[in-house]
């Protein structure tokens, strides 16, 4: 029984580890295209990455597992002795330099990212984000207002960046589709932008707890034509 | 017999009352996680008659007792207290009485979060308790959460300051520091970042009880406090408190592991040294991954992520040591192993899906989804409770003197693994697709409503399986067979060196070891009896 | 035991502290009465804290050269804005600005020139490159100030007014005084052009001037400014105040850490003599 049990063990680790990054990789080129490519650019090195250090470790545990049962009672194991300082240092320094060599590169990849997501591009349309529980207010650059029942209406083409204040609590603004959030809070301003480069509509949703209507606070954005958007703020004016 | 466990000073006892208490905790914790899951399978209100208020009240309780009520007082209370002393070859811990206090503070603190039950307003301010909406806005009782902590945090550093002159004073004579069992290890180093950081905590929740009752202004940005303070000093402690419950859960594995395979420890100096204090030192500066997405700057967020990284060097250590060991053993699989190795399978997939968390940029967008939920489920939550489980079985002939029943350990094992699977898996899907944590309606997100289902399924399988673990260990506690000995045939002190149950004073004779002895070697040798 | 009574002594100063700090916490809790009417010559703070000017506006300065927000780019800045043929208050009010930055100056962290520039604007419409001049000849700066000291107008008058209505900046002419009824408050640029902090001259003074200008270019850490920016953890913003004061939870806690810390100290230097002096009498 215990031998089954293994066995469904291993293939359901050899699943999830070697055809998730697979799979993955298929569903993020299906879902996502615009400026978030360098984003699944780096998260599927990375399912790569986790997937081959997961599935080194989790073959050779399952291999050993079955390949190591006890035959006679009074057996013991005769596992590696480290006696000598050299192989105790080298299994635990060598090890460390590539988990570090691993850990610098995906820093590396992390940051270049890091630093695309949070340089506003120059052009973009600038909106102003309140939080308040439980709902938001949007407040354009011409004075146009809208709320999440409206919507966050943005015209595509043009990145837009959310100068970002709370009334109350601590809220945040989540864009599932632009892979962005950041926090609102009282006394300090955030930031976040993103580039709606195709016609559409997104959910957008608070991902900071913020009391009872916290799942309440949710909207879509709404990307539109420069010419309905045009029309759409001067209608909201005021 | 009521009055001898009330006033007992006996470490096992006070061993057993944490684990009574944890493991309370835990099946109340895991009903409202029930609840929850319930409540989640349909969008709107599914479970007749409860709105919002009430759901975000069963978040912050289970989050709440779960980690401050169970994981760590199972971990560091129940294993701590009833291994520690009979590993080291101790009659009793350094301060035995203050021992007694600290289990009966941790009773209180229970007593006090479920009380939470009954109160007119509860807290509902998650077990995070951020300002300004703990502090100022929350209709609920703050102070309950703060009180809470309060307790046992007192009695997590009166535990400390216990358990490290217990380990550093009272080991068995000729016990060197190399001759410890790798779980007191990973006990000594939990126990040093609780005493640190605790106080940190305390005082940070402190300061958000007088901003809610007091009329100060701490946290509260129009009159000169910080917001966002709170955040980092919650985080400063509780970052590190995953690993107060991450290395006694390891410790425990590498012990039932090397048991189970007759084999000493691979590379037992580098796991202690390297990956136990290497987490310890690291730990400490890495908690801003927390507040990536809190408009902290820039080069914080930066520094933090590369520190945080670095992190998966000693955990790294300490996972080569754990699969090593399995290397040309002699396995044999009990309900105790089959748990411990399995947990090889969490602290994989939970520890890598970390890394994804730990860049800022990927973080952008799966902060406070349910990839982290996920993901810190398999790390802490299942993890750490499979070690707590595998601990339970393993030293149950030592606890009670009778061995469980092995046939329902492996179902309850078998039915518990598939559970959780079953329940996390989707939750990482839906997560990456963006799904937030704490939400008690999903009407944005209509299609996850199956992904939703599927994971109350395995939370209902899990609580099957729970209910079988429950009565094994009730059942063979009282009716099963007389355990022998040493049935692991291991050569730590607990099981050579005296019965099963132990009786007062743990040993008939007090163990004295040679330098050739070692806890984790399996060879035949002479133990020298005083 | 001796953890015991160390824990014990430690409570009564655990309860002095918490006093203090609750009291001096009910200190700043305390709001200031201001006399300046707030409803007329005060700016929305809230609706101007992380507005960004628009960087395409032209200005003229006292050289008769054209130079737009933009070109700052890279460096903070303190904007200002005043007329130039007021004969009181607004070379006072400079004045003011110019002392408080040459005590910046003297702590010698954050440098005028080097870290950020001063931009004096003025809304008067029939302000030109002459009136900014004698305007600069009346405040007389020594030359550090006067280098880095920037005094525009605008190059087309019509824009003055959106310019200024965004951040919510009133001012009138009042005919019985003769002179601007206008706003004196500091705005501080970040390096992007948006406003991080915003000042009042009668409330500031340098180590306020100092704490703004480090929290203007905060997201642009050089290595050199690493006390700098420590110093700068100690203190926080009070809206009500206008000032910066002492960021007490962190004190609080950096105490806490400091007895978890003292309390391991203690007892490994215990647990260190101990052992030694075992090794003496065996």
């Amino acid at each position: 029984m215990i031998n089954r049990v293994l066995l469904l063990a291993a293939i359901v680790g050899i699943i999830v580890f070697g055809v998730l990054p697979v799979g993955a990789e298929d569903e993020v080129k299906r879902a996502f295209t615009d400026h978030t490519e360098e984003f699944h650019k780096v998260w599927v090195h990375l399912l790569w990455d986790i997937g081959i250090i997961g599935g080194i470790f989790l073959i050779l545990s399952i291999y050993f597992m079955f390949a190591y049962r006890r035959k006679r009672d009074d057996q013991i194991g005769n596992g590696p002795k480290f006696t000598t300082m050299g192989m105790i240092l080298g299994w635990a320094l060598i090890p460390s330099f590539i988990f570090m060599a691993d850990d610098f590169y995906l820093s590396a990849q992390g940051w270049k990212l890091w630093i695309d997501q949070r340089t506003v591009p120059e052009n973009a349309m600038e909106v102003e984000v309140t939080g308040q529980m439980w709902g938001w207010e949007f407040e354009y650059e011409n004075g146009a207002i809208s709320d999440n029942d409206e919507g966050l209406v943005v015209p595509e083409g043009r990145p837009v960046v959310l100068r970002m204040k709370s009334d109350d609590v601590v809220h945040s603004f989540f864009i599932p589709r632009y892979r962005i959030k950041e926090d609102l809070m009282p006394g300090r301003v955030t930031y976040l932008w993103f580039y709606p480069k195709d016609k559409g509509e997104h959910v957008f949703t608070c991902t900071e707890f913020c009391g009872t209507n916290h799942s309440e606070m949710w909207g879509k954005v709404k990307v539109v034509s420069q010419e309905e958007f045009d029309e759409w703020s001067e209608k909201n004016k005021g | 017999m009521i009055k001898e466990w009330l006033f007992t000073t006996d470490h096992k006892r006070v061993g057993i009352l944490y684990l009574v208490g944890s493991l309370a905790a835990f099946a109340v914790a895991g009903i409202v996680a029930l609840l929850i899951r319930w409540e989640l399978t349909g969008i709107g209100e599914t479970i007749g008659g409860v709105g919002p208020d009430d759901y975000n009240f069963w978040l912050y309780f289970h989050g709440a007792a779960m980690i401050l009520a169970f994981l760590i007082p199972g971990l560091t209370g129940f294993l701590a207290n009833y291994l520690v002393p009979l590993m080291i070859g101790a009659h009793d811990v350094a301060f035995p009485r203050v021992n007694a206090f600290s289990v009966w503070l941790f009773w209180f603190a229970i007593v006090i979060a479920l009380l939470s039950f009954v109160i007119p307003d509860p807290p509902d301010i998650m077990w995070t308790g951020y300002p300004p909406y703990s502090s100022e806005f929350s209709p609920g009782n703050t102070a309950f959460y703060v009180f809470t902590v309060h307790l046992i945090g007192f009695s997590s550093i009166l535990g400390a300051v216990n358990f490290l002159c217990t380990v550093i004073y009272m080991r068995a004579p000729g016990m060197k520091w190399n001759q410890l069992n790798f779980f007191v290890w990973t006990i000594l180093g939990a126990f040093v970042i609780q005493l640190i950081f605790v106080p940190v905590l305390a005082s940070s929740v402190t300061l958000l009880l007088t901003d809610k009752y007091f009329g100060t202004a701490f946290f509260v940005p129009a009159n000169g406090g910080d917001v966002l303070l709170y955040q980092n000093l919650f985080w400063f402690y509780s970052h590190p408190a995953v690993y107060v419950i991450l290395l006694p859960a390891v410790g425990v594995m590498m012990e039932i592991i090397s048991n189970m395979s007759k084999n000493p420890i691979f590379n037992y100096k580098a796991a202690v040294y390297g990956g136990v204090w290497g987490v310890v030192v690291l730990g400490s500066d890495v908690w801003v991954h927390h507040l990536y997405t809190s408009g902290l700057a820039d080069w914080i967020r930066i520094g933090m992520m590369v520190t945080t990284l670095i992190i998966s060097i000693p955990i790294g250590l300490l996972i080569i040591s754990l699969v090593g060991t399995l290397f040309r053993g002699s396995i044999k699989y009990s309900t105790g192993m089959l748990y411990a190795t399995s947990n090889l399978f969490l602290i994989l997939v939970g520890g890598l899906t970390g890394i994804p968390l730990a860049m800022t940029s990927l973080t952008l967008h799966l902060a406070e989804t349910y990839f982290v939920m996920a993901h810190f489920h398999f790390i802490m939550g299942i993890m750490a409770t499979f070690a707590v489980f595998a601990g339970i079985y393993h030293w149950f002939p030592k606890m009670t003197g009778r061995m469980y029943s092995e046939k329902l350990g492996v179902i309850g094992f078998v039915l518990n693994f598939v559970g959780v699977n079953l329940t996390f898996w989707p939750l990482f899907y839906i997560g990456f697709l963006g799904m937030p944590r704490r939400y008690y309606d999903y009407a944005m997100f209509p299609e996850f409503e199956p992904f939703q289902v599927m994971a109350t399924v395995g939370a209902i399988v899990v609580a099957v399986s729970m209910a079988l673990n429950f009565y094994n260990w009730i059942v063979s506690a009282i009716f099963g067979e007389k355990a022998p000995e040493n049935p692991w045939g291991s050569n730590s002190l607990e099981w050579t060196h005296c019965q099963s149950p132990p009786g007062p004073g743990n040993f008939p004779k007090l163990p004295k070891v040679s330098s050739k002895w070692h806890p984790h070697e399996y060879k035949p040798q002479v133990i020298e009896w005083v | 035991m001796f953890a015991i009574r160390m824990f014990i002594t430690s409570i009564p100063v655990a309860v002095v502290i918490i006093v203090i700090t609750c009291r001096l916490a009910e200190a700043s809790y305390k709001p200031t009465e201001s006399d300046i009417d707030p409803g007329i010559l005060a700016v929305d703070e809230e609706k101007a804290l992380g507005y960004r000017f628009n960087r395409q506006t032209g200005f003229i300065n006292d050289s008769g050269m054209p130079f737009r927000l933009g070109d700052l780019k890279g460096k903070s800045a303190i904007l200002v804005f005043s007329y130039y043929t007021c004969d009181g208050a607004c070379p006072a009010f400079n004045a003011d600005l110019g002392r408080l930055l040459l005590a910046v100056d003297s702590l010698g962290r954050v440098e005028l020139g080097k870290d950020y520039k001063v931009v004096t604007l003025s809304f008067d419409k029939n302000d030109g490159v002459k009136t900014a001049n004698d305007f600069r000849k009346t405040l007389n700066f020594p030359s550090k100030l006067n280098d880095n000291w920037i005094l525009g107008v605008f190059e087309k008058p019509e824009q003055i007014k959106p310019f200024m209505s965004d951040i919510s900046y009133r001012f009138f002419w009042s005919a019985q005084d003769n002179m601007f009824l206008h706003p004196n408050a500091f705005f501080f640029l970040s390096p992007e052009g948006r406003i991080v902090r915003i000042l009042h001259n009668t409330t500031a003074d340098s180590k306020d001037m100092e704490l703004a200008l480090v929290d203007t270019m905060f997201n642009r850490l050089k290595p050199s400014q690493i006390i700098t920016m420590a110093i700068s953890f100690c203190y926080s913003y009070n809206y009500k105040e206008g000032k910066y004061g002492l960021n007490y939870p962190l004190f609080f806690a950096m105490g806490s850490l400091l007895t978890g810390l003292g309390a391991l100290g203690i007892g490994l230097f215990h647990f260190i003599k101990r052992g030694k002096s075992k090794e003496m009498s065996t």
